[in-house]
């Protein structure tokens, strides 16, 4: 996926845009070729484009996972609050955030199901959303599944 | 050289990402709403400890980045800075569309990163304002 970016420096403009491309093009290769469990798995929780993406810095992986088990589920309670009370605005926003996320800590399925449900608060839809919670739901709850078969459940107690 | 960095940010994993990036160039500071982004961003022009960078998102209780990011320039306006002299900011937001990213420029961002957050990506931006080396 291209994303440009204002830079004085014009190599560094076109520098980004190859290297957006190349992993785009070697992500979609090496996805093609797995097995249809590992797909799943990394639908719902995507470690290597993680890590990738935070350098290889496996402290901050368990850290940003560590906050993301913490913070999610107190969200996910907001939100629902916010739709019984039918506050479309901080419905969206709250899914907004959510959406934010799932997108850093590369859980594309609950990143897709938190989008449905902003998108449905833009459209006015707040009765559509109570269904989409329950995905949401479902989707978090996969994920903490994932998290634990790698044996990331618990990631800060490590240390200890 | 030292960053002195702003993080606004409503969600607790993209501040967590971004300061352990800025942590290691300098003091930063977090906000969790526009508001209070203007409000730091004041007080520090007013020390007379500007602020370096800021890292905005859009979609925020209270006050929007989009919003933050008008006012803030309005301020360096009233201050005698001029535009391309004062506070580089990137915005990082999930909002990918054309329209906020277009909003955004017109209002004088630097930098428009789309989440999921990249470090990598963080600092070839800070490269490409040569903050840091």
């Amino acid at each position: 996926m291209f994303q440009w970016m204002y830079c004085e420096h014009f190599q560094t403009y076109m520098k980004q845009f190859t290297l957006n491309l190349g992993i785009e093009l070697i992500n979609a290769r090496w996805i093609r070729n797995m097995d249809d469990q590992t797909k799943n798995q990394q639908s719902v929780f995507n470690e290597p484009d993680l890590i990738q993406r935070l350098m290889g810095d496996t402290d901050l992986e368990k850290a940003v996972i560590a906050a993301f088990l913490s913070e999610i589920p107190e969200l996910i309670l907001q939100l629902k609050q916010f739709v019984d009370a039918g506050n479309i605005a901080n419905a969206r926003l709250q899914a907004h955030t959510i959406r934010g996320a799932a997108a850093n800590l590369s859980a594309g399925n609950l990143r897709a199901a938190a989008e449905q449900i902003e998108e449905l608060c833009k459209q006015d839809d707040l009765e559509s959303c109570k269904p989409g919670i329950a995905v949401l739901e479902t989707e978090f709850d996969r994920f903490t599944n994932v998290i634990g078969s790698l044996g990331l459940l618990h990631p800060l107690k490590e240390k200890a | 050289m030292t960053v002195k960095s702003l993080i606004v940010e409503d969600d607790f994993t993209s501040r967590l990402i971004i300061q352990r990036l800025l942590a290691s160039y300098g003091e930063c500071h977090m906000a969790v709403n526009g508001r209070e982004a203007v409000a730091a961003f004041l007080d520090a022009i007013r020390s007379d400890e500007p602020y370096t960078l800021i890292c905005l998102d859009i979609l925020m209780p209270e006050m929007d980045g989009h919003q933050a990011l008008k006012e803030i320039r309005s301020i360096e306006a009233e201050n005698g800075i001029m535009i391309g002299d004062g506070v580089k900011i990137v915005m990082t937001t999930a909002l990918g569309d054309m329209n906020s990213k277009l909003t955004a420029l017109n209002a004088s961002c630097d930098a428009y990163l789309v989440k999921p957050l990249d470090v990598n990506k963080m600092l070839e931006t800070l490269r490409c304002f040569k903050l840091v080396d």
